[in-house]
């Protein structure tokens, strides 16, 4: 599957083309068919509509969903039909049709103001059990601003934890694990932008701020081909457009940062433009504070998120869209820590006819962070930095009611800049830079998603390619990290190349309509690695490619899983089962130094992993009270011939029971009242089972790798909204939350120590990071 | 440098979210007792000390048991001397008129009860303290001595450093260990610093000053690591002794140099 002879390209197009006029072939052969297609959009904002329910009520087994621009397509034999529209939280639409020709045809839909209520999931009704696709959750962002969380800081991140098969990668924290896998095997994608650091403040954060976002689709498994890159899943998410038809302000003032975004139209509608900031004011207090350290401390972060569109014609929208995101840490004369992710996506829309519809993107990211170190005897100063540029070439045919099809190309460039260092000449530190980096990441994708009456598949396949290209000095080491070969290569020229095929499919079938059973098969690949011995993620931890001495990390799921709908669609339940094995995971050697280490692929262990599990997700769709319930059964293990005597052992992400229930209770037209309830069994961690002492001081001896569990986790956050009276053109909210209600002192870290009252004995000391915080947020909107 | 920026984080985590601490009832299992040396050789005379203990249960108080009636013996290379290191106290054995030299190398067997023991160590050349100084900082509303030492980095070769800090015979249990990986070559200075050590006017500060090889340097790298940083430590491990034979502990053959300030 590595194909170290691998140079030769044509051979991936070869195949690909082939594989693409079979799947042409196959929807093109129907006889003549008309076809309605256009865009799906909410009538008061403009804003386009991802994944409403497009369908001909005269052929049930008809039926298909506006794509991520809001594009639908739907195609039929002539004669006289009703098109059938709905999406969720909106009045569904019927319009009479006579096809005898293709139509094109823009539909707005109204919010559906009389249900004043909370819709958990965004998807349409029954697509649970009518969609192929398994292992996707799609969060509605207007229940996201229900759900309580740390300083009353909606953020998308910290909520998808609350999914079965999602686990936090630790208190308050917006990282997370993704059915055994690591925090950095998460597709995080911003309008397609990969967001290489998702945190701020030291992961209390998400970049993401809520204001900006539209839309929020996670893929824990069956991912389609479209997606790859990373091991674990896809979190898909994409800004808002901004308002079509008039200029609207709306924003926040909350315990740690206010927010404040403004859209509207450009040009009379044929475009929209949104601009969203946040900024923290954390430091603004410690500037009140009487502490002249706490006075000069820098601390803070922003976002800017900056969107707009512009529609040429009919069959040409242009889309700018970025993210502009700074943290802020030091100590004024002592050192400041800066980090940053910066994307920017530029789209066109094209239509090359009623069925076949293009995008292009181009993609630039970047992620940097700069210490510095203000000191006179020991100044320095670190940059680092990774860089993508990014062109993506994605088509969508809406072949026939059976099939569509999609496939694309993909080009990624990456450069990564280690670290460099600089410093005056009095200083203890030598300039230094670590060699630059450089990979080249190819893909081409096609898939097919078919659908007949009771039975649905996806299928396709991802062909990536991943080649670490010169210049520079390619060293190759031994067990013991010695150098044994060391080879320069020229620029552009590929150090090492890697074919990586991606089967995916997922198919279901419809017991009756309201059960169905899926399964699937996925395979992902991941040619970027990000480095990090410690237990908690820092902004500085390293990415590195695959190379001559690390290989890509190769993960084979697979899923199966039940869908039953109940009470007329109010309830929906879902369990599915997993199994997934890993190859080419990295871990650490003893005494590893990641930092500032030109060898640092020296440092590393290759192993296996594995992770299997069940989960329950039992949601409540509408109705006064919603919300859901969610469980997961789960095992996660490793597996290094250097470390536990080669045996799996538990993963750190291992967490046996994982539950989370969350309420959401519309009490009246102005009052909504939430809560979430967070059980899991404590991480897998390793603890002394012995001591000795060496040059006076106590040490622990350790007998195996995560051996031990942390104390089981459990938590209640409340959250209480109050909606200002329904005015013309200004309403407002008053939001209140309580995190940790019931104060549970859970643990954060536990450490060994001498006993500081009697040194002859040791102890050990846990420490919890949030008791009961009170947060008041108000919101505005005019 | 990232040592204090964890400090730092840690700090400010405490002070912004008021962390709180408690002391838990851990069930551990109990290791069975293992075998642990820690030998020195230096350039010094009456510092070649091999200490033999076990381990014990976390549980335990901190008594090590001594392990008496060992045969110890060093040999030195190139020149092939071996001297036997005898037991002064039980556990533990020290040479007499033996002092170790730059360059050369020195081979450990410890013999328990019949299981033997094997470990080598090569004295680096010695680098001097140049001189010693204290710089004050504010940390969190507190005033901060924090001791350090100036030295000149030999850019010819690569060094591996150990200081140990006492402020009035308390040590400090901070690990200072140190490569030149960024300061090849450089005039260094070097800030011990203790977040637990108060350093005040009129204490009496010592630093001892080593040079050891990689093996040893990369020991105590692991041992500091183990140590927890508000949760940043890596997943903590036995650190890859340099003794054969499955002891823990070290052997380190290292250059010594004490020197002591009056805090100012």
């Amino acid at each position: 599957m590595s194909g170290p002879n691998f140079s030769k390209r044509p051979l991936l197009s070869t195949n690909f083309l082939i594989l693409l006029c079979l799947l042409l072939s196959l929807s093109t052969a129907a006889q003549t068919r008309f076809s309605i297609n256009g865009t799906i959009k909410d009538t008061l904002s403009g804003e386009t509509l991802i994944g409403a329910s497009i369908k001909l009520r005269e052929i049930p087994a008809s039926g298909t969903t506006s794509n991520t621009y809001g594009f639908y397509s739907i195609s039929a034999a002539p004669g006289e039909y009703t098109l059938v529209v709905s999406y969720t939280g909106y009045q569904t639409i019927n319009t009479p049709i006579t096809l005898t020709n293709n139509v094109t045809l823009d539909i707005n839909l109204n919010p559906n103001a009389l249900l004043k209520e909370v819709i958990v999931s965004s998807r349409p009704v029954k697509e649970q059990i009518r969609d192929p696709q398994m292992g996707i959750e799609k969060l509605n962002m207007e229940s996201i601003k229900n759900v309580p969380v740390l300083f009353g800081e909606k953020d998308i991140l910290k909520t998808i934890q609350l999914l079965p098969g999602i686990k936090s990668a630790g208190e308050g924290n917006s990282g997370f694990y993704v059915r055994g896998g690591s925090a950095d095997q998460n597709l995080i994608l911003l309008d397609e932008a990969n967001v290489y650091n998702a945190s701020h403040l030291l992961g209390f954060f998400s970049t993401f701020n809520s204001d900006a976002i539209k839309d929020v689709s996670v893929y824990k498994g069956g991912m389609p081909a479209q997606y790859g890159g990373r091991l674990a899943s896809v979190v898909d998410i994409r800004m808002n457009e901004g308002n079509r038809n008039r200029y609207t302000a709306e924003g926040g003032i909350g315990l740690i940062a206010s927010r404040l975004k403004l859209e509207g139209p450009v040009k009379k509608g044929r475009g929209s433009f949104m601009l969203s900031g946040r900024r923290t004011y954390a430091d603004l207090f410690l500037k009140l504070s009487s502490d002249t350290v706490l006075k000069t401390t820098q601390l803070y972060f922003y976002d800017l998120n900056a969107k707009a569109n512009y529609r040429i014609n009919d069959k040409n929208v242009i889309y700018l869209s970025g993210y502009f995101g700074n943290d802020a840490l030091g100590l004024r004369e002592t050192f400041s820590l800066n980090w940053g992710n910066t994307t920017a996506t530029m789209r066109w829309n094209h239509l090359f006819s009623e069925r076949m519809f293009s995008n292009t993107t181009l993609i630039y990211s970047d992620y940097n962070y700069a210490i510095e170190n203000f000191d006179n005897q020991s100044d320095f100063k670190v940059t680092s930095r990774i860089r993508d540029w990014n062109l993506k070439q994605d088509y969508q045919y809406f072949g026939s009611d059976q099939h569509t099809l999609k496939f694309g190309l993909n080009v990624n460039h990456h450069q990564i800049k280690p670290g460099s260092i600089s410093s005056s000449s009095t200083s203890s530190v030598n300039d230094k830079e670590i060699t630059r980096r450089r990979g080249l990441e190819l893909a081409a994708y096609i898939s097919d998603e078919w659908k007949l009456e009771r039975f649905g598949l996806v299928y396709g396949l991802r062909l990536s390619s991943f080649s670490l290209l010169g210049p520079g000095t390619f060293a190759s080491y031994d067990q013991n990290g010695n150098i044994i070969r060391s080879q320069s290569v020229g620029s552009g020229k590929a150090v090492k190349s890697y074919l990586l095929p991606e089967p995916r499919i997922s198919a279901s079938y419809q017991l009756n309509p309201n059960i169905s059973l899926k399964t699937s098969y996925t395979r992902n690949t991941q040619s970027l690695h990000l480095l990090s011995n410690s237990t908690s993620s820092l902004p500085t931890d390293l990415w590195v490619m695959s190379s001559n001495n690390i290989r890509p990390q190769v993960a084979d799921q697979l899923a199966l899983g039940y869908y039953q709908n109940f009470k007329d669609d109010q309830y929906e339940f879902s369990s599915e089962v997993y199994f997934k094995s890993m190859k080419n995971q990295i871990d650490y050697k003893n005494a590893a130094n990641l930092r500032g280490n030109e060898n640092v692929e020296s440092e590393l262990l290759f192993g296996y992993g594995r992770a299997y599990g069940i989960e329950f997700f039992l949601k409540k769709r509408t109705g006064k009270f919603n919300g859901w319930l969610g469980y997961t059964l789960s095992r996660t293990e490793r597996k290094f011939d250097e470390i536990s005597n080669g045996d799996y052992f538990p993963a750190k992400q291992d967490r046996t029971h994982d539950l989370s229930l969350v309420g959401i209770y519309n009490i009246s037209k102005r009052w909504t009242f939430s809560g979430t309830f967070i059980y899991n069994t404590g991480n897998a961690i390793t603890f002394p089972s012995g001591k000795y002492t060496l040059d006076g001081r106590t040490m622990f001896y350790y007998t195996e790798r995560n051996g031990y569990r942390m104390p089981d986790y459990h938590r209640l956050d409340i959250n209480a909204t109050l909606d200002g009276k329904p005015g013309k053109k200004y309403q407002s909210s008053w939001t209140f939350g309580v995190y940790n209600a019931y104060n549970r002192q859970n643990a954060y870290i536990i450490d060994f120590r001498d006993n500081p009252d009697d040194p002859s004995r040791t102890q050990a000391v846990q420490t919890s990071l949030f008791g009961i915080i009170p947060s008041v947020t108000w919101n505005f909107k005019f | 440098m990232n040592h204090v920026v964890k400090i730092f984080f840690l700090g400010l985590a405490g002070f912004l979210f008021a962390s709180c601490e408690k002391v838990l009832d851990v069930e551990l299992k109990d290791a069975a007792p293992i075998i642990v040396i820690e030998g020195v050789v230096t350039n010094r005379a009456d510092s070649q000390i091999v200490k033999i203990n076990r381990s014990v249960p976390f549980g335990e108080p901190n008594v090590f048991p001594d392990v008496t009636g060992a045969l110890v013996t060093i040999k030195e290379n190139p020149s092939g001397r071996v001297v036997t290191i005898r037991e002064r106290r039980p556990g533990y054995y020290m040479a007499r008129n033996f002092t170790g030299r730059s360059g050369s190398t020195y081979e450990l067997t410890v013999d328990v009860d019949g299981k033997i023991y094997t470990a080598s160590s090569r004295m680096p050349n010695q680098v001097s303290i140049d001189s010693l100084g204290v710089s004050v900082s504010t940390i969190f509303g507190e005033q901060k001595k924090t001791v350090q030492l100036m030295y000149k980095d030999p850019g010819s070769e690569k060094n591996y450093y150990r200081f140990v800090l006492r402020v009035n015979e308390i040590p400090s249990k901070n690990i200072f260990t140190y490569d030149d990986s960024f300061t090849n070559g450089r005039s260094v200075n070097r800030e011990l610093f203790d977040f637990d050590l108060d350093a005040e006017t009129g204490d009496k500060a010592e630093i001892e000053m080593q040079c050891i090889d990689a093996a040893v340097y990369r020991y105590w790298q692991g041992l500091d690591q183990n140590q927890s940083r508000g949760g940043a430590s890596t997943t903590p491990a036995n650190p890859a002794s340099n003794i054969r034979g499955g002891a823990l502990g070290y052997f380190s053959a290292h250059t010594r140099q004490n020197e002591a300030l009056v805090i100012p």
